[in-house]
């Protein structure tokens, strides 16, 4: 018993990986933004399909590790997706963001939801086979630790990424003008505005950090599940934006503890409830549901008033 | 006196006008559908910049009585316009149905201006009260279709709760979430069929005679579609009447109040809990009626029918015909229906299609082919115009 | 001698974080005006907002008619009599001049949505009804506004604005008006305007209590029959114009001293 909880335990932290760098870039959105940008999930299943095309362009990747060393190459590709995930989100940003910003939110809601489905449609209709599902190929260093079979250097390394990125994200928010300006404008706009605060510029770098993050997100889940189906972008935006939002919307630890509630219910009721498998997703969305009514603001947003 | 039988006149070639629209573009292939449109959108934004578009919703509005006499002959006599084809009586049975769920999704959309993500979980859950009931436990279609609208109408108080503390972002989540739910559930459960979904759903009976026979009119043999497209058109002509009046009644102003500025219009003795649950359960209860109706015409329903794609072509038409305007969402739903039907060659690019109508609307037309009209009152078939009662009731208030 | 009085409110207060906008705050309105003066920031608007509903308070009790509010909701509160309108000008935006007057006849209204789909005739006389009376309560401050009915509120300039808000709060006949700022924004020939439209108002003979903020001192020595100042959440005076207008806390508070 005990072993399957710490197995259990293991698997959550491996979801919670997965879904945490998606969970921050809703948040790193809304915070800058206040803007739900719906289609994240999809530009980060997107970004693993680039690098899954990349790789099975033969000669490209044969002359990647031609040139360098197995590692070195598999950690360009990984860039190459965060950089697609990166232009595409800027792409989105000006075709169905900007247009409705400072208007009704439902408009941005609807383009941003309608967006999703384009690119989902997109890799189905234009990437071959792509509506069959497709095998990631395995990037990451095969074997175990201690020949222990909980942890796999894939595992690993996935949460060692996760990790390295929020370290980074940490140290640019915390440490680089850029990242005290976004801190600023997510905390008050219009002052930050006042005090010569470039939100153009900001809004841009934004988009670009956080659509790296989102393609180092893709190529994470897309490795922990080995598989990549066009389709799954619907869900797994749905799990980050669930995240952000248990979490506390905007904020970015939030997303992280977002992701580790999300996680562990959604594993537990798999490992422990008798055909639960079937239901995690359901469990898992409760939750969301219960916490907008009764905690909207999230386990570490503060509530706020709203002035009348 | 002259003036007023023109108006009839005109306002009956108008009826007709849009008739012979609907027919030509039901006939004709996509092509033809799609440079109808693009002349319809040229021809409104011409209406709309002379004010023509005034006049003629005025005209319409007048003449309701004509003009419903004449969309009525049109649809009663569509079998034998098309020869009793059943493609073609098919895809108006579906735009019919689809209108139906559009109209009661415009409650939240149009209404309350809450994006609903899930109007397919109130038509699946018609669908499968009902397929459920008569499948499994013989009950008969029709309190099959009674009980199917009763448990949609709960689903709407159940995803309508929410919604009182959520909006925008948040409700878009909660909708999503319970769509999803939803879907996961009846994929699960074996009871409804699970991923193979329900066959062999019965037909309606009207005093032993199945409407999923053939009817033999003027030596015309016509398929059985004829019989569910004219119950398909009741039900939906009395969703329209039922959904304009509401949009003229107290509670469709109310319903704009709380989506404007809900703190006002709780100021103004609206109580936003009730007030919002109508919304959601009314249209849950359209929505409900049409899923029965689309159970009960084909005889098979599964998941895929009631997935998050079909919510989102649902929302599509409201908000390409127009939120908040009757008309524009008819329009929406008959253009898109149809539209969807004829792309069935193309089916790899149907969403893609939804998801680029619904950017490019929303970037080019937000409001729609039919923007939201303001209301007007006192516009009665007895005669008196609409400046004539501002008249008499700014006298009666200057007395 | 309560029952005479419509709205007594008993050490009412709120606290916002650790602010407290109102605090410990004894009025009472009988058939009467009253003007309520401070400066800004002073806790007016949130005072109207308690009573109205919108806020709850976190401390005191507010009685209207001998019945304790604290509990209402806004919708509640409108029903039993008290009516407001807002410091900015908070129309709907989306919905034409009649239709955002027809909302202050909302409570009033008895059609169920039941007979709003099935009972036509009934929905439309009860409408047609309400149209009149939103007109005659219109015209009463503006005429021509009735010709302008069927228009967004978007056209129709800010002193008409703040007549139809004034309209929509009275066309429900309220006991109690607590208008919010009447005048902010208007010049000064609209200000007289607005001056003589809520006199109408008082002297309409319907016996209505109204409490109205102000800041400008010409407009409340004329409408109001009392005059209550508050500063910092609390109320330092109170009495007739003249008599507050001479007081040495109020002179305090408005320089700022
Ligand atoms: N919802 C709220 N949250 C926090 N502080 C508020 C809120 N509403 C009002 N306040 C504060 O309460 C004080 C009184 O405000 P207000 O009643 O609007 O003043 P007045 O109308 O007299 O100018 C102000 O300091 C204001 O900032
Ligand atoms: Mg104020």
């Amino acid at each position: 018993m005990g072993s399957l909880i710490l197995s259990q335990v293991f698997n959550a932290i491996m979801l919670a990986c997965t879904l945490a760098l998606i969970g921050i870039g809703f948040s790193l959105f809304f915070g800058v933004m206040d803007i739900v940008v719906f289609c994240l999930g999809d530009i980060a299943i997107a970004s693993a399909f680039c690098i899954l095309g990349i790789t099975s362009l033969t000669g490209v990747y044969a002359a990647l590790n031609g040139i360098f060393p197995m590692v070195v190459s598999n950690i360009i590709l990984v860039i190459c997706g965060g950089v697609f995930g990166a232009i595409l989100v800027t792409v989105m940003y000006h075709t169905v963001v900007a247009p409705f910003e400072g208007k009704n939110i439902n408009a941005s809601l609807l383009s941003t939801v309608a967006a999703g489905y384009v690119i989902r449609e997109l890799i189905g209709i234009f990437y071959p086979g792509g509506r069959d599902p497709q095998n990631f190929p395995n990037l990451l260093p095969t074997g175990y630790l201690f020949n222990n079979t909980m942890l796999s250097w894939r595992n690993i390394i996935i949460v060692g990424t996760t990790v390295l990125v929020l370290m980074l994200l940490y140290w640019f928010v915390n440490r680089t003008k850029a990242g005290i300006s976004i801190q600023a404008l997510s905390q008050n706009k219009e002052a930050s505005i006042m005090i010569g605060i470039d939100w153009h510029k900001m809004v841009i770098v934004t988009f670009l950090i956080g659509g790296f993050l989102l393609g180092i997100a893709g190529f994470l889940t897309a490795s922990y599940a080995s598989t990549l189906r066009f389709d799954t972008g619907s869900m797994y935006g749905l799990l980050g934006f669930s995240v952000a939002v248990v979490g506390g919307l905007g904020s970015i630890y939030g997303a992280l503890a977002g992701s580790l509630v999300i996680a562990f219910v959604e594993v537990f009721v798999t490992g422990f409830i008798p055909g639960g498998a079937a239901y995690s997703g359901v469990a898992g969305f409760l939750i969301v549901v219960l916490f907008i009514i009764f905690r909207p603001e999230g386990i570490i947003g503060e509530k706020s008033i709203s002035k009348v | 006196m002259a003036a007023r039988l023109n108006d009839k006149i005109t306002a009956a070639l108008v009826a007709l006008g849009i008739c012979l629209l609907v027919y030509i573009s039901l006939m004709s292939s996509l092509l033809v559908i799609l440079i109808i449109v693009a002349l319809l959108v040229v021809l409104l934004t011409y209406c709309e910049k002379t004010g023509l578009i005034d006049t003629v919703f005025q005209l319409m509005g007048k003449n309701t009585t004509l003009t419903s006499v004449i969309f009525g002959l049109f649809i009663i006599s569509l079998p034998f316009l098309v020869k009793g084809n059943n493609d073609l009586l098919h895809i108006m049975i579906i735009a019919g149905i689809m209108g139906i769920v559009a109209l009661g999704l415009n409650f939240q959309i149009g209404g309350i201006g809450q994006i609903n993500f899930a109007p397919a979980v109130f038509y699946g859950v018609g669908a499968y009260t009902t397929a459920y009931l008569s499948v499994r436990l013989g009950v008969s279609p029709w309190l099959g279709t009674i009980a199917g609208v009763c448990l949609a109408t709960l689903t709407g108080v159940i995803i309508g709760l929410p919604a009182l503390k959520a909006r925008g972002y948040y409700l878009a989540l909660v909708t999503i979430a319970l769509q999803t739910i939803f879907t996961l559930m009846i994929i699960n459960i074996p009871a409804v069929g699970g991923p193979n979904g329900i066959p062999g759903i019965p037909y309606y009976q009207i005093f032993g005679y199945s409407l999923h026979s053939r009817v033999e009119v003027f030596g015309l043999t016509l398929p059985y579609q004829v019989n569910y497209l004219y119950l398909v058109y009741i039900v939906f002509a009395l969703a329209i009447v039922a959904a304009s009046r509401l949009f003229k009644s107290r509670y469709g102003i109310a319903w704009n109040a709380v989506d404007q500025d809900p703190v006002v219009a709780a100021t103004q003795g609206i109580n936003l809990t009730s007030i919002q649950l109508l919304s959601f359960c009314l249209g849950a209860a359209f929505a409900g009626m049409a899923g029965a109706l689309y159970a009960h015409y084909t005889g098979f329903i599964s998941n895929e029918n009631f997935d998050f794609s079909q919510s989102l072509i649902l929302i599509c038409m409201v908000i390409l015909g127009g939120s908040d305007n009757v008309p524009g969402v008819i329009t929406g739903a008959l253009l898109l229906t149809m539209i969807d039907q004829k792309l069935a060659d193309y089916a790899n690019y149907r969403l893609l299609m939804y998801g680029l109508v619904l950017i490019i609307i929303l970037l080019v037309r937000s409001k729609g082919l039919l923007p939201k009209r303001i209301r007007i009152y006192g516009e009665r078939d007895t005669g008196m115009s609409n400046g004539d009662a501002k008249l008499a009731a700014g006298a009666g208030g200057k007395r | 001698m309560d029952a005479l009085k419509t709205l007594k409110t008993e050490k009412v207060g709120i606290n916002f974080g650790g602010l407290k906008a109102v605090e410990k705050l004894d009025f009472e309105i009988g058939d009467e005006t009253v003007g309520l003066i401070g400066p800004n920031g002073s806790g007016k608007t949130t005072f109207l907002n308690i009573i109205s509903g919108i806020y709850k308070p976190s401390e005191g009790r507010v009685i209207f008619k001998g019945e304790e509010l604290n509990s209402f909701t806004p919708d509640a509160i409108r029903k039993k009599g008290i009516s407001r309108t807002f410091q900015t000008n908070r129309l709907c935006m989306n919905l034409s001049v009649i239709d955002n007057l027809l909302l202050g006849l909302y409570c009033e209204q008895k059609t169920s949505w039941w007979q709003a789909i099935f009972n036509r005739s009934l929905a439309m006389q009860e409408i047609n009804r309400g149209i009149d009376k939103c007109f005659g309560a219109i015209s009463v401050f503006n005429p021509e506004i009735v010709d302008r009915a069927y228009e967004l509120i978007s056209t129709i300039p800010l002193i008409d604005r703040r007549r139809i808000e004034i309209a929509r709060a009275i066309v429900g006949r309220p006991k109690l008006l607590l208008l919010d700022e009447p005048t902010a924004g208007l010049n000064k020939e609209e200000t007289h305007q607005m001056i003589e439209d809520i006199t109408k108002i008082r002297d309409s003979g319907d016996r209505i209590s109204i409490i109205i903020i102000e800041h400008d001192m010409s407009v409340i020595s004329k409408i109001s029959d009392r005059v209550v100042c508050l500063n910092a959440g609390q109320k330092i005076a109170e009495g007739s114009f003249e008599e507050v207008s001479q007081n040495e806390n109020v002179c305090m508070a408005y320089l700022g001293g």
